[in-house]
């Protein structure tokens, strides 16, 4: 393999790996806190992207005002999930199981719902321009440095996805608010008797978690379409990086991510891109095999 | 029950009447009925198993119990919850991990005082707990998990201090550090009630360390109460095997 | 007609897919997300297989057709099952040694979508998204199967209704054996298992790889029946409706599997006299929608599992008095030399946990045919010395003799067949099993949990679970709770669920019993019939070791006692003797 094309790929995998990270964050914060397999995190992701296509035709919004939509919807159906979906459960002590039973059936059912709402066909996020027209929101442009090609859009994932990365991090190691969501996962018994309502922890996770997935789907919607199943291959990813990297270590996760990203960019060289789904499914098999807990992630006591 | 009975008024800080709790279809005590006077250090002793643990979480409200009622400070807390029972003033440290290993100590004097909410009283008792204990003062950034066992007992009992508990409760506080450290802890322990006039709660199965400070004490064996009497009867008892 | 068949046709592979899933998922308790997926690669194994080898280079771009291997439609449906058999062996292999729920969702979950990214792009096999066409059909004799002509379609379904009937027959058969089970068991008490000396690993890796070989099978009939498929047709979409169907129609019970897959499959037709091209839609919000109302009101599903139990022939047999069950169980022969050595033989064990002495350097003896009690006070080791004897923990040093056989460093599985089987202190039984068959999987040297008994020694097999339940039945009546046989032991009485636990460890047959707190959280009151449980046990002429740490029943129940401080024995006597010696009483009680 050449040089160049080693470089290429590698800034193809970095731009890929980072946004598996920001998946690795959203799906992360919510499992290493609650335990709960949140499969149905999918839907904040899809939400964003709807309901920014949506409001942008309906309500003649900008770009930005579109994905504030968009990143509120996502906020709010993720809430929903958790509140009347995971609570009544919780409260009633029900297995992990059942909640992800939960967790599939909203996961089936919101997407079919989307596509009875609005179609299957996909969506553009368009935007009225000055001149009244409908327009795509976005058209990236494309930098050549050197031999190397990279997208405006690539870079403002990179920074945004990494921006994220470490505002989370240091959310939940700096802050007040974040040491309560160590405490309760680390140790839930000192958790209650230190008087940390683990209800008003989990809302505001869920609601980081969704947040973060909602900004997933702004992406894919902004670079390429929505549609109503855009959601469950990239949040699967960010399952696959958070037990990759290591469950409980955020930042072992958006290395994972990274890790995986690049991974299945170089492997597309002898693969073809296709199978890049295939390299990432065989390093978390082989991850699994020899170190169950995760290449960042301590091993359990 | 045997021994001396003392008479119950009113003007306790804590009752407990009937209890009866476990978890699901296991039943780990049964119509345990026992009180604590404000200022008063009442020890639970029993043997491992004999749902000690089991009482001071029902106290605390961490677990429904099946029957009976709980009155503490004059209301009673039967349908509250443990983030509201610290709220109004008891404070509950388990015989486990009663620290978070993955914060520093001032991390964890912090989330001690997660109820409270004026910043200024938080770093006053923080200042009062470090000078109680010195050496959290000069380890206040370092992570708690990398104490001895006696400071995490420490950082614990400064981590419940920071509530200003009208009853403090300590799960086994004699677990896993050395009898000097336990004959401390528990001289600590007394000053502190002394002191601020609070009620102290101690479950243990050192009954020599807990004999030696408390003003009464109660045998729990096998979910039943077996005995009540005061801390001078229970100092001059020289057989204490058949209520384990 | 042919509109009909094709519903029917519909139905009965949903169906089918959703009784061997609940076999993994109902009784064995793993979640697999892969069910779709594994049968598009039965599907197109079995297309691949079954094709026409490829000739003549210029027809192959002709015909539109693919091309294959040419084997006959029943060798390449075997290949079909024996592929996707293999296929989850290999995915549940981290899963089974990590034995955790979460994994195996992921896994399988990734496996799906993995699998049907690849079955677009692998154009070689699967012929990429446009698919594959012209697979055969079945032929038996001059008849064809396929739902490719009206009467035909007919045939397939009535084809399809047998083997239907055939794979719940099979299911139905392996989840109400011996081998079913050890499959319950795995679900609600993992652990267990080893404590009476049956490996988990091979029912769990048999059962992915027969849940996934039913369903290749079912994928190679399906390709067979439709002659052009795509990997549209194996989405996760399925994979979701199958386990919806085990869910709603309620786990561990195939009738519920039955009602749930009509439901479900029913649905279909009639929203699309409905809303027409939008059933698929539609049909996807109802079944997610009552997955996620069914998990808040009804967790159990529509008809529970052992909701037949009490119509099971219960073969009333006339109840057992304790004495007769105790002369019964007296016969069952020792299976070591009497009176050799001493029952147990502990010798300078020892143990630490990352620098922490739990256990000391501990040496004792238990006498054959006694209660012997371990006391002592908090961290003296008991439970660590426990776990050592059993092989949870390998010891850092010294011997464990059983009858005077060095069993130090064995597993849990051959230390328990050696003779030592221990109970647990949270009873672990398994609430939604009957009592019965709780005990029952206890009985050792069971026919009927090898699959290859089940299926080639029909009778045999049926002769000795005739005998395992009579074993059971016999310890059930040993503690009198034999009229309880046929219950749930979830509704049974805490007090009355530890007697279960005790008379499964009667029904090992092992020659020693460690017992782990028998008498904690039982309610005052039904104390006395669990320590006269115990008590039976030694009756019986079995050796009884336990811990309890309420020293007021050790005195009643104990015949000896071994005091321990920090993993050393201090002390070994009758417990009087050990409870006037004062530097015990300041050790346990502080000084």
């Amino acid at each position: 393999m050449n040089f160049e094309l080693l470089a290429q790929l590698t800034i193809t995998g970095i731009v890929l790996g980072s946004f598996y990270a920001l998946m690795g964050m959203s799906f992360g914060i919510v499992y290493q806190t609650s335990k709960i397999f949140h499969l149905a995190n999918a839907i904040p992701f899809a939400a964003a992207g709807f309901a920014a296509v949506w409001s942008a035709e309906t309500f003649h919004l900008p770009m930005f005002g579109a994905f504030i939509v968009g990143l509120v919807a996502a906020v709010i159906v993720g809430l929903l999930i958790l509140v009347l979906g995971y609570f009544p459960l919780i409260n009633r002590n029900a297995t992990l199981l059942s909640l992800f039973l939960v967790s599939l059936g909203v996961t089936v059912a919101f997407p079919n719902l989307l596509q009875i709402v609005f179609g299957t066909q996909n969506k553009t996020l368009q935007v009225y321009g000055a001149d009244g027209t409908l327009n795509r929101a976005f058209e990236t442009q494309v930098y050549n440095v050197g031999f190397l090609t990279i997208t405006q859009l690539d870079i403002v994932k990179i920074i945004v996805c990494w921006l994220v990365v470490l505002c989370v991090v240091l959310f939940v190691n700096k802050t007040r608010f974040g040491r309560s969501i160590t405490a309760l996962r680390t140790n839930p018994t000192m958790a209650a008797a230190v008087g940390i309502n683990s209800k008003v922890v989990y809302i505001v996770v869920f609601a980081i978690g969704s947040l973060i997935a909602g900004m997933g789907g702004l992406f894919v919607t902004t670079e390429f379409v929505a549609y109503p199943t855009m959601a469950l291959q990239w949040t699967l990813i960010g399952f696959i990086a958070v037990f990759f990297g290591g469950i409980g270590s955020l930042p072992g996760t958006a290395l994972g991510g990274l890790l995986l990203g690049l991974l299945s960019s170089w492997s597309s060289v002898w693969l073809g891109v296709q199978f890049a789904p295939v390299v990432v499914f065989g390093a978390l098999f082989i991850i699994l095999l020899v170190r169950p807990q995760g290449l960042f992630g301590k091993a359990a006591a | 029950m045997d021994g001396t009975s003392v008479n119950s008024s009113d003007g306790n800080l804590l009752e407990v009447n009937d209890v009866t709790a476990g978890y699901s279809k296991r039943r780990v005590i049964t119509g345990v009925s026992m009180n604590v006077k404000p200022g008063e250090i009442v020890g639970v002793l029993g043997h491992n198993g004999a749902g000690k643990t089991t009482l001071l979480k029902c106290i605390f409200r961490m677990l429904s119990i099946e029957s009976g009622d709980i009155v503490f400070d004059g209301a009673s807390i039967t349908k509250s919850s443990s983030v509201k029972t610290v709220a109004s003033g008891m404070s509950f440290t388990p015989s486990e991990r009663p620290i978070f290993r993955d914060l520093t100590v001032e991390q964890n004097l912090e989330l001690g005082a997660h109820s409270v909410r004026d910043r200024q009283a938080i770093k006053d008792r923080m200042g009062e707990v470090m000078e109680l204990f010195p050496i959290l003062g000069e380890r206040r950034t370092q992570l708690a998990g990398r104490f001895s066992g006696g400071q995490q007992r420490q950082l614990s009992v400064g981590m419940a201090l920071m509530v200003q508990p009208k009853l403090m409760m300590l799960d086994e506080p004699s677990l896993g550090i050395s009898p000097t450290v336990v004959t401390k802890t528990f001289a600590t322990i007394r000053e502190l009630a002394a002191e601020k006039g609070m009620s102290v709660l101690i479950v243990e199965q050192n009954v020599k360390a807990m004999t030696t400070i408390a003003d009464r004490v109660y045998v729990l064996r096998h979910g039943e109460m077996v005995l009540e009497e005061s801390g001078d009867a229970a100092r001059e008892r020289s057989e204490w095997w058949h209520l384990f | 007609m042919a509109y009909y068949g094709q519903i029917a046709i519909n139905i009965l592979i949903l169906l089918s897919l959703s009784v061997s899933l609940n076999l993994l998922l109902g009784y064995a308790g793993r979640v697999s997300m892969a069910q779709s997926i594994l049968f598009g690669v039965g599907a197109f194994t079995a297309a691949r297989l079954v094709l026409p080898q490829l000739t003549d280079k210029y027809n192959a771009n002709v015909s539109g057709v693919g091309y294959g291997m040419g084997w006959p439609w029943w060798a390449a449906l075997l290949g079909a099952i024996v592929v996707t058999f293999i296929a989850a062996l290999v995915i549940s292999l981290p899963a089974v040694r990590q034995v955790k729920g979460e994994y195996l969702i992921l896994l399988t979950l990734a496996f799906q979508l993995g699998g049907q990214q690849v079955m677009t792009v692998w154009e070689a096999v699967t012929g990429g998204p446009f698919g594959v066409a012209g697979i055969p059909a079945i032929k038996i004799g001059s008849m064809s199967f396929s739902t490719v002509k009206a009467d035909s379609t007919v045939r397939f379904a009535i084809l399809m209704l047998i083997v239907t009937v055939i794979v719940i027959a099979v299911c139905w058969g392996i989840g109400e054996s011996p081998f079913g089970r050890l499959l319950k068991t795995l679900r609600e008490q993992e652990s267990v298992l080893p404590s009476v000396g049956k490996s988990p690993i091979r029912p769990e890796l048999l059962t992915f790889g027969i849940t996934a070989g039913i369903a290749g099978g079912i994928g190679a009939l399906f390709a067979f029946s439709q002659g052009a498929m795509t990997p549209v047709n194996f989405g996760l979409d399925l994979s979701i409706l199958i386990v919806s169907v085990v869910v709603l129609g309620g786990v561990g019970n195939i009738f519920g599997t039955i009602v749930g897959a009509i439901i479900l499959g029913g649905l279909d037709p009639i929203l699309s006299n409905t809303v027409g091209a939008d059933a698929i839609p539609w049909r996807a919000v109802i079944y997610g929608g009552a997955l996620v109302v069914m998990m808040m009101v009804r967790p159990q599903g529509l008809i529970p599992e052992g909701a037949f139990r009490r119509f099971k022939k219960g073969k009333t047999t006339e109840e057992m008095t304790p004495a007769e069950a105790m002369e019964s169980l007296s016969r069952v022969s020792a299976t070591h030399e009497v009176g050799s050595a001493p029952a147990l033989e502990v010798e300078g064990l020892k143990k630490s946990f990352g620098g922490l002495v739990a256990v000391g350097g501990a040496s004792f003896t238990i006498a054959e045919g006694k209660i012997t009690a371990l006391i002592g006070p908090n961290g003296a080791g008991k439970t660590t010395i426990f776990n050592m004897i059993t092989g949870t923990f390998k010891p850092d040093e010294g011997t464990v003799k059983l009858f005077g056989q060095d069993i130090t460093g064995l597993s849990v599985v051959d230390i328990a067949n050696k003779g030592i089987a221990r109970s647990f202190q949270d009873v672990r039984i398994c609430e939604q099993m009957t009592v019965l068959d709780n005990v029952a999987v206890a009985v050792p040297k069971q026919a009927g949990e090898g699959l290859t008994n089940l299926v080639f020694r029909p009778l045999k097999t049926r002769k000795v679970e005739r005998a395992t339940r009579e074993r059971a039945l016999e310890c059930l009546a040993l503690f009198g709770i034999s009229d309880k046989a046929n219950d749930l032991v979830g509704e049974l009485s805490y007090g009355d669920q530890k007697l279960v636990a005790i008379a499964r460890l009667l029904a090992t047959d092992a020659d020693v019993l460690l017992l782990d707190e028998p008498t904690s959280g039982v309610d005052p009151a039904n104390v006395e019939g669990v320590m006269q449980g115990v008590r039976r046990l030694r009756d019986l002429g079995r050796t009884v070791c336990l811990v309890e740490h309420s020293v007021h029943f050790v005195q009643q129940l104990a015949d000896r006692a071994v005091f321990l401080d920090q993993g050393i024995v201090l002390a070994e006597g009758t417990v009087d003797e050990l409870i006037n010696q004062q530097e015990l009483a300041d050790l346990y009680f502080g000084s």
